[in-house]
């Protein structure tokens, strides 16, 4: 045996494993969705029927279903613009060569590690509309109480809240790789013909972080679609259904109104979606 | 001219200050509120503090009750062994097999096992759990994958997935590149096998790259919610600890006892307890978290 042969045997060794491993749990149910997807199955019964492209008609044309993909796409657009902001802001201030960077950058990391399941219960104590905090806080300036769960608008707010809260430290740690990976010459010749810290910021950082922002984008809009937690545990996609998001909307199709194909319908858009997102986002030119 | 500097960077530490206070003021507020008694909490506002009762430590005690703490933390822990000793049998030899030596159709296999990274984990979910249900000769199937429930509420359902990542033999891969094939030619020569080299010259080079790997593992398992919920859902006996906790924070939540009131110290007290080892071991070993991090971001 020679060399490349056996190198062949060795590499073929560990790689098929792996592909077989990853063709079991992963492309075999790939395959599955688009079996499903067009079906009525409920879940549970041993016989379905085909009803073709009915599933998809029905959740691209019926308000309760279009909802929640409407719902996930807002929810990204303010997560977006309020973590970019606040992340990128706070970025510029820890690379200014100030002391304790470290100490800040723990503190706004912290919630990244934290389950997002147990930060939306213990959201639920503040937002209990008959003892939560916000209600006593309310209160004691004189204001009328307000039922949150009653109330899309808010219960939408918080979500997006929590998921900032939760999510800013991996943004401004992000950036302040981007911007510590732009050489500090080019801020050096700014200023030597006189621009001032403004110009600099928009004629140098923001061009020079456009592709760590659009890999912070593309995460942000697929972290988008992974909401669940405070969905299910704060509003439970209420009130009536309208701050559902696109998982958990698969998850309540599924397990509460028995439609796994509608369920799998809906598992192919996100596919679609994400999947374009994250080939985008892995055909990133590299800095 | 340490002064000016000094001085020039007080707004900065106002502005990150006072930033930090706010994302720290929700735990902040927890830790407060799980040290008072209920009676006390009630009626909080900004700041929970103990009015008749004062400080006690009793809200960390319900976490213990029985049969919700120690055998979910058993099982996380068991499931956070497993997995990772997978994970690092295949990053380390999947890294190495596309990085330092070459072989007939390696472009291909890799090509393969990297586009796993773009399919996304919630949409095949669905999909998963209707192939795991209907598992042939699992809990009860027969080989048509009819009969019983297959993987669900079957605590092998831990043990089965989970066991490669991408990601991280790519990370592992982009290492050993850097690494070159001089060290393995070294190696030959001196009589080592292929595990020998894999495990023993390699992988004790990039032990930073081990370690957030591990450490993201970790964070994975324990705060793991979404996965449990499906597939241990009805099967209360093995829950890991990430759906355990939500569960009995449940029983807190909701108004009960004489006044009709929830135990909101107690949900803080749970909470805490919970996230706690996640907070330690990303305080003690944040580097390479942070590394970890950028590493996907600028190099990804």
């Amino acid at each position: 045996m020679n060399k490349m042969q056996r190198q062949t045997l060795q590499g073929w060794c560990v790689a098929a494993p792996i592909i077989l491993y990853f063709a079991v749990l992963s492309l075999i149910p790939l395959c599955m969705v688009f079996y499903y997807c067009f079906t009525d199955w409920n879940g549970f019964s041993d016989t379905w029927n085909m009803v073709g492209f009915d599933n998809f008609v029905l959740i691209l044309t019926d308000k309760y279903y279009i909802r929640p993909l409407i719902n996930t796409f807002i929810m990204a657009i303010f997560i977006i613009l309020l973590s970019m902001g606040f992340g990128l802001l706070a970025a510029i201030l820890m690379t200014r060569e100030i002391k304790g960077v470290g100490f800040y950058r723990t503190i706004f990391y912290i919630p990244v590690v934290l389950s997002t399941a147990v930060i939306a219960q213990m959201a639920n104590v503040w937002l209990s509309p008959i003892d939560g905090t916000l209600n006593e806080i309310i209160e004691v300036f004189g204001g009328e109480r307000i039922n949150w769960t009653r109330s899309t608008g808010w219960m939408m707010a918080f979500i997006i809240i929590i998921c900032v809260w939760k999510g800013l430290g991996m943004t401004i740690v992000l950036y302040i790789a981007g911007i510590n990976g732009i050489p500090k010459d080019y801020y050096e010749a700014a200023s030597l013909d006189g621009a001032n810290a403004v110009q600099s910021f928009f004629f140098i950082t923001l061009p020079q972080l456009k592709n760590m922002t659009t890999f912070v984008l593309i995460t942000s809009i697929i972290g988008a679609f992974n909401i669940f937690e405070p969905v299910q545990l704060i509003s439970g996609g209420g009130p009536d259904g309208t701050t559902k998001v696109l998982l958990y909307q698969i998850y309540d199709e599924a397990f509460n109104n028995f439609n796994m194909g509608i369920s799998n319908a809906l598992s192919v858009v996100t596919l679609f979606i994400v999947g374009v997102l994250s080939f985008i986002n892995l055909r990133r030119k590299p800095d | 001219m340490k002064g000016t500097k000094l001085k020039k960077h007080i707004p900065t530490h106002i502005v990150l200050s006072l930033s930090a206070v706010i994302m720290m003021y929700p735990l902040a507020f927890a830790v407060l509120g799980a040290l008072i008694s209920m009676d006390d909490f009630y009626h909080t506002t900004f700041i929970p503090w103990p009015k008749e009762d004062g400080f006690s430590f009793v809200n960390f005690s319900y976490v213990f009750a029985a049969g919700w703490f120690f055998k979910p933390l058993l099982i996380t822990l068991l499931r956070f062994a497993w997995s990772t000793l997978f994970l690092f049998i295949t990053s380390m030899l999947g890294g190495y097999v596309f990085s330092i030596i070459r072989f007939k159709g390696q472009a291909a296999a890799f090509a393969i096992i990297m586009s796993s990274m773009m399919l996304p984990g919630v949409a095949l979910m669905m999909p998963q759990y209707i192939m795991m249900a209907k598992f042939p000769l699992v809990g009860g199937n027969n080989i048509l994958g009819q009969g019983g429930s297959g993987f669900i509420d079957n605590p092998a359902i831990f043990f089965v997935t989970g066991l490669f990542s991408s990601y991280n033999i790519f990370l592992v891969r982009q290492a050993f590149l850097s690494i070159g094939a001089e060290y393995k030619e070294a190696a030959e020569i001196d009589g080592a096998n292929f595990f020998q080299t894999v495990f023993f010259i390699y992988t004790p080079m990039v032990k930073p790259i081990l370690a957030v790997i591990i450490l993201n593992q970790f964070i994975g398992i324990w705060n793991d919610y979404l996965f449990p919920l499906m597939f241990m859902g009805g099967n209360s006996e093995w829950q890991p600890i990430g759906l355990s906790i939500v569960n009995l924070i449940n029983a807190y939540l909701k108004p009960n006892g004489v006044m009709g009131r929830s135990d909101y110290p107690a949900v803080f007290g749970i909470s805490l307890t919970m996230m706690t080892p996640p907070i330690l071991v990303f305080v003690l070993c944040q580097k390479y978290f942070i590394s970890g991090l950028t590493m996907g971001g600028v190099k990804g």
